[in-house]
């Protein structure tokens, strides 16, 4: 429907007059004779009406200068028709025309790496450039390459006014300069996001080839004989107006640079960037100078405890603890922990559940100048074994009972430390460069590494965004996670380092959702800290309950938020009452790296932003040479500023070689997060993805290697790959398969379970003759089969009364697989966020409402069809 | 496949005034602040070099604060 | 610059408030297309704008570096509104603004059952139909392109009444009523209707105005004591420029009014809030 038009300006010799007598055409006056060349380029840019087409011309004049503007529809007069444009009748002579442009080489209609804003199209000329076509179509592809990710890309090309315009491919991974100079190959499939328009100009003259854009990026390139004497671009609104005139420039510039380059050089050794653009860059991924304050958290601590010592701290259930009484306290098992030895630099495990001990003993650890490594109660023997040692542990506190036995380790309870008399406690020493804490995650090669975390990593985490999010004395926290899970560090000093009250939630709270909701309720949270899919739970249940929540901050971390979830939160919380809150951030770098708050709009958007660097934290974007990308382009995530960690506990090797030299500080180090990601013009991230193997389940981080290398330690098992099927909210299945040589399936699960902590154990393992391979001599991991289920024995059971029946199909459905009476829940995969969704579907159903805990205690389906049967009968 | 993890790459082992090491891909620049401290070898014997100087981790700095 | 690359149909355009706008929104970097009678009408008792009118607007814009269309049409006349707005359309591509304001304030002065049969269908016809005819013609093209500004000029006789100035009245009353009705009809499309009303305006010989004393002598008030005896109902103390009118016409016309369809704005130093 719309006339794409082209467009010649042709200057009249000798003014008006000399235009033949009879020639219709409207007129136009100009202001002066310098400005008739302006006045006629903007009458060249009129659009042209359906019903008016095909030609319109128009008179400038001003003195004795004229300028005759003809434009005419492109799709049905020939550029060379237009400089007969004197002529009457074009509806009656037969014009060949090229096919349309969109006929042969068909536009894209998005752009990846463009993020446009909608009504920001960008025209623009730009310098000439030195070489010529071929230059300039080479240039063209490298920079289309790097910023699609890809090793070949697809543009247009018409070479001349006339011509058919034709899709072509180029190759620029290892290639020389000279093969990128080839012309580019002709293809017919696909779209182009860029097209290259190649005419010649002579004299006075101006031919403009299109008005509209044909393509999203639209490079009009004019020759004079063999040089390119001007490049006219154009961008849609689908490319931001600051990455058009980046990648005008830089296309350009390396024009210019491979005119003048040797011809064998390798064409991925040209950079992208400048100097000038490279800094550029890093500024806007740097969030600002680190503010500065207190580095050692003991003393941070100490200073709000003397001046609020009445203020509550923390609150266990119904007990409560002033943070003069958590000073007092921890200052007298600090003097235990020193009596035992634990003094600077000095490691000690904490191996508790979420209770006033362990926050109390953390403080303890580091008001001794020692170092806390947390551990999760509920992770195997093996697990705290294994910790234990490659922490070089001396002093564990926790349950002696249960704590597996390491060798010359002591294990001491937390009531047995504050027996001492506290005595004065020696000033705390000036370091934060010392490590405040020691956190595992997993490794890729088969066993979890520790991450060492010094103090004022820790400080500047709070300082960063305690203004922003105005933290302070009126808040009240909860503490939900896990001590081994570093989201908790936040949840602990973020609250106690800001004066708020932390209140410390119980273990079945924790998996009730119901109860959890009470309990923010109750104790009028205001500041709550969650995974995505936690908290896609809660908005589920506070649909339903509608209570009078105090939450003013909800932050999200440890796995990619959808944010279309949100939606029925928006509707009942505002985002100016209840401020959301996404952080993106590694245990590498200290809990959080950027921040954003989440607004409705986000939502309709489906934005996959994570917000700019903290103050004192850093990104860019790198490719796989470790180069600086600019906006748009998607690469490596790469971390620098006040959180990057001191490395991994005795992994030399493994440090060097992710915490590498860069950064805008001499002698500084920068992580490589393994991350995907890219930035925005504004400085803002996107998160994308990982590079590897790693996933995120329920927040917990997962290197599917570390479960592949603890299947193939076993005897018995000649092959193993781990694959993850991501579900709705964050959860997902993690199936494992082996090739098995003596060993059998139950085995290699138990030993997941006695190795691994519970979130990675595999929810199948599938035995297989072989392991599918692609071209590569790799697994193929598409090509793996569906897993085995477990076959369901024989359905002889009592169980075909109708209780039973509703019972077994809402397991069902939630397990994704057939149950039998014997199917126990847990084993068959069922995870605890499944049970949260079984008892949901029980009272959807009209089934009564369970307790969580019940549901622990009576998991195989027999059990529970009888537990369930006992409430509806009591 | 990025430089820092490839098997068939050429390295320098770099060290800071913290005596930090880093791996390093000897085509790029070397930033401030950091010296070649092992020159051009193989991935595999790099690393072996950091695994078998860079004993303590703990920043020379912090090192010198508590005393050694 | 707030019209920059904009075309702007205006109708009755050779003089008073049609040639303000004209060369208001010329000074904003619009091109124009002028649109008038250009000669008298029989039923009419006073001189229309005239084609030489016409041609001055015409000037006074391309002065000010607008490129200029300047069309002799009757808005009674179908065929002729579809002419000119394909010539417009011809020589622009597009049309973005329409200001509909032909209008006539006579023949008036009598009382509702006084008024001939003819009478009525010509205040109407031009007033208030002439109206309909222009959007008839220019919606198509706006719709298609998805944006577009309408402005009827109507005046406070399309919110109050007037003793012996039923036909007037009446078609202006309508006007307000067609702004809000295409107003609803092109808001899912991005093309937004609104209405002026300007109250008393003074005639500027500049402008080659002459409506106020038109409808002066339609309201037996004596023409030449007329502007005082307007001022009197001016809570301001003074007659609006036909800038005034144009200023407003403006603001609808361009992006700052983005979300404004189907008002009315009252242009009459407050003679409406008393």
């Amino acid at each position: 429907m719309t006339v794409e038009t082209h467009s010649l300006i042709v200057r009249l010799p000798g003014g008006a007059d000399r235009l033949p007598p009879g020639v219709l055409c409207w007129r136009r006056t100009a202001a002066s004779p310098e400005s008739v060349r302006a006045v006629a380029r903007r009458e060249a840019a009129r659009p042209m009406h359906p019903a008016a087409a095909p030609v319109r011309r128009v008179l400038v004049t001003a003195g004795d200068v004229a300028d005759l503007v003809i434009v005419a529809d492109r799709n049905a007069v020939s550029r060379s028709r237009l400089e007969q444009g004197f002529e009457q009748d074009f509806e009656q002579n037969l014009d060949v025309v090229a096919a349309p442009w969109a006929a042969t080489a068909p536009a894209a209609t998005a752009v990846s790496w463009g993020q446009g804003v909608p009504g920001q199209a960008r025209s623009f000329e730009t310098v000439p450039v030195t070489g010529g076509e071929r230059e300039f179509l080479a240039a063209a592809a490298l920079v289309l390459a790097c910023y699609e990710a890809r090793d070949r890309v697809t543009f247009a090309v018409v070479p001349g006014a006339d011509a058919e315009a034709r899709l072509v491919t180029a190759e620029v991974s290892g290639r020389t300069v000279a093969d990128l100079l080839a012309p580019p190959v002709v293809t017919t499939a696909g779209e182009a996001v860029l097209g290259v328009v190649v005419t010649s100009c002579d004299g006075p003259d101006e031919y403009v080839a299109h008005h509209r854009p044909p393509y999203p990026v639209t490079a009009h390139v004019e020759l004079g004989g063999a040089t390119i004497v001007r490049v006219r671009w154009s961008f849609t609104d689908l490319v931001h107006p600051a990455t058009a005139r980046r990648f005008a420039d830089q296309v350009s510039r390396l024009a210019g640079r491979l005119g003048q380059v040797a011809p064998d050089l390798d064409a991925g050794r040209l950079d992208l960037l400048t100097s000038a653009e490279t800094a550029e860059v890093l500024r806007l991924g740097d969030g600002g100078a680190r503010p500065p304050g207190e580095q050692v958290v003991a003393r941070r601590f100490r200073e709000i405890a003397v001046r609020r010592p009445g203020a509550v701290a923390l609150c266990d259930g119904t007990e409560q603890w002033t943070y003069a009484r958590l000073d007092r306290e921890s200052g007298a098992m600090a003097a235990g922990l020193r009596a035992y030895g634990v003094g600077p630099g000095v490691p000690v495990g904490i191996c508790l559940d979420v209770g006033a001990a362990l926050v109390v003993s953390q403080l303890a650890v580091l008001k001794a100048g020692g170092t806390y490594v947390p551990m999760d109660p509920g992770h195997p023997a093996d697990r705290l074994r294994y910790l234990a040692d490659d922490a070089r542990l001396r002093l564990v506190i926790g349950s002696a009972a249960t704590f597996p036995d390491a060798g010359a380790m002591t294990v001491v309870e937390p009531a047995e430390l504050g027996r001492e008399p506290a005595g004065p406690e020696p000033p705390a020493a000036d370091d934060g460069a010392r490590a405040a804490y020691v956190i595992y995650t997993s490794g890729s090669t088969g066993r979890p590494k520790g991450v060492v975390v010094p103090q004022r990593n820790v400080c500047a985490l709070v300082d960063a965004v305690r203004d922003d999010l105005r933290l302070g004395p009126d808040d009240t926290w909860t503490l939900f996670h896990s001590s081994a899970f570093d989201f908790s560090v936040w949840e602990i000093w973020g609250c106690l380092l800001t004066g708020g009250r932390l209140v410390l939630v119980p273990y079945w709270t924790r998996r009730d959702s119901d109860e959890f909701y009470d309990l923010l309720v109750r104790e009028r949270v205001t500041v709550l800290n969650q995974t995505p899919s936690a908290f896609a739970q809660l908005v589920r249940t506070d649909e339903r309950r509608r209570g009078e929540l105090a939450l003013r901050l909800v932050v999200f971390g440890g796995e990619a938020l959808n944010v279309r979830m949100l939606a029925p939160w928006f509707a009942r919380h505002p985002s100016a009452t209840c401020r959301i809150v996404n952080m993106f951030g590694i245990t590498e770098t200290t809990v959080h790296v950027t921040s954003e708050t989440v607004t409705p709009s986000a939502v309709s958007s489906g934005s996959r932003s994570v917000g700019r660097a903290l103050p004192g934290w850093s990104v860019s974007v790198r490719d796989a040479h470790g180069r600086v990308l600019p906006p748009g382009v998607p690469g490596e995530i790469v971390v620098g500023g006040a959180g990057v960690a001191t490395g991994y506990r005795g992994r030399p090797g493994l440090t060097a070689q992710r915490f590498v030299a860069g950064g805008t500080t001499a002698g500084d180090r920068v992580y490589r997060s393994g991350d995907l990601g890219r930035l925005h013009p504004d400085g803002r991230l996107d998160h994308l993805g990982r590079l590897d193997h790693q996933v995120k389940v329920r927040g917990h981080r997962i290197e599917l290697d570390e479960i592949r290398s603890v299947i193939l330690d076993l005897p018995g098992v000649r092959e193993a790959a781990v694959r993850f099927r991501a579900g709705d909210d964050g959860d997902g299945r993690i199936e494992a398969y082996a090739v098995l040589e003596g060993a059998t399936t139950e085995q290699v699960l138990e030993a997941c379970r006695r190795i691994l902590p519970g979130y990675m154990v595999p929810s199948s393992v599938t035995a297989l003759a072989g392991l599918p391979m692609t071209a590569n001599g790799k697994v193929d991991m598409s090509a793996l089969p569906d897993p085995a289920v477990a076959p369901a024995p024989a359905a002889s059971q009592e169980g075909d009364d109708a209780l039973a029946g509703r019972l077994s199909a809402i397991w069902a459905e939630v397990l994704k697989a057939d149950v039998a009476m014997t199917t126990n829940f847990f084993t068959a995969g069922g995870t605890s966020l499944g049970v949260v969704r079984v008892l949901a579907r029980m009272q959807e159903r009209g089934l009564p409402k369970v307790p969580v805990r019940q549901f622990y205690r009576n998991s195989t389906l027999a059990q529970f069809v009888d537990l369930v049967r006992t409430t509806i009968d009591g | 496949m990025n430089p820092f993890d490839d098997p068939d790459g050429e390295f320098f082992v770099l060290i800071n005034d913290e005596g930090q090491y880093s791996l390093w891909p000897t085509f790029a620049d070397v930033p401030a602040g950091w010296e070649i401290v092992h020159d051009r070898d193989t991935r595999e014997a790099s690393l072996a070099y950091i695994e078998e100087n860079w004993t303590d981790m703990r920043p020379k700095s912090l090192i010198e604060a508590m005393g050694g | 610059m707030r019209l920059e690359g904009r075309t702007v149909l205006i109708t009755g355009a050779a003089r008073g408030i049609g040639r303000a706008c004209a060369t208001r929104f010329a000074a904003e970097g619009a091109d124009l297309v002028l649109l008038d009678i250009g000669h008298d009408l029989p039923g009419v008792g006073y001189p229309l704008g005239s084609a030489d009118q016409l041609k001055q607007t015409g000037a006074l814009c391309e002065r000010a570096g607008a490129a200029v269309l300047t069309v002799l049409a009757d808005v009674r006349d179908t065929a002729a509104v579809g002419s000119a707005v394909d010539t417009a359309l011809e020589r622009f591509g597009t049309l973005d603004v329409l200001v509909n304001n032909a209008g006539i304030a006579a023949p008036s002065g009598k009382a509702v059952h006084e008024v001939t049969e003819d009478e009525w269908a010509l205040m109407l016809d031009i007033d208030l139909s002439g109206a309909w005819r222009m959007i008839a013609a220019v919606a198509p093209e706006m719709l298609r392109e998805r944006r577009g500004s309408i402005v009827n000029v109507a005046s406070t006789a399309g919110t109050v009444g007037y003793r012996h100035f039923a036909g007037y009245v009446a078609a202006k009353h309508g006007l307000i009523g067609l702004t809000r009705a295409a107003a609803l009809d092109y808001a899912p499309f991005g093309v937004r209707v609104n209405a002026v009303c300007p109250g008393s305006v003074r005639d500027d010989p500049h402008l080659d105005g002459r409506m106020l004393s038109e409808i002066a002598r339609s309201l037996d008030v004596p023409v030449g004591e007329h502007e005082q005896i307007f001022l009197r109902d001016q809570p301001m103390n003074a007659l609006l420029e036909a800038a005034d009118v144009a200023g407003a016409a403006l603001w609808l016309a361009g992006d700052d009014s983005r979300q404004v369809t189907g008002t009315v704005t009252a242009v009459d130093g407050g003679f409406g809030a008393r």
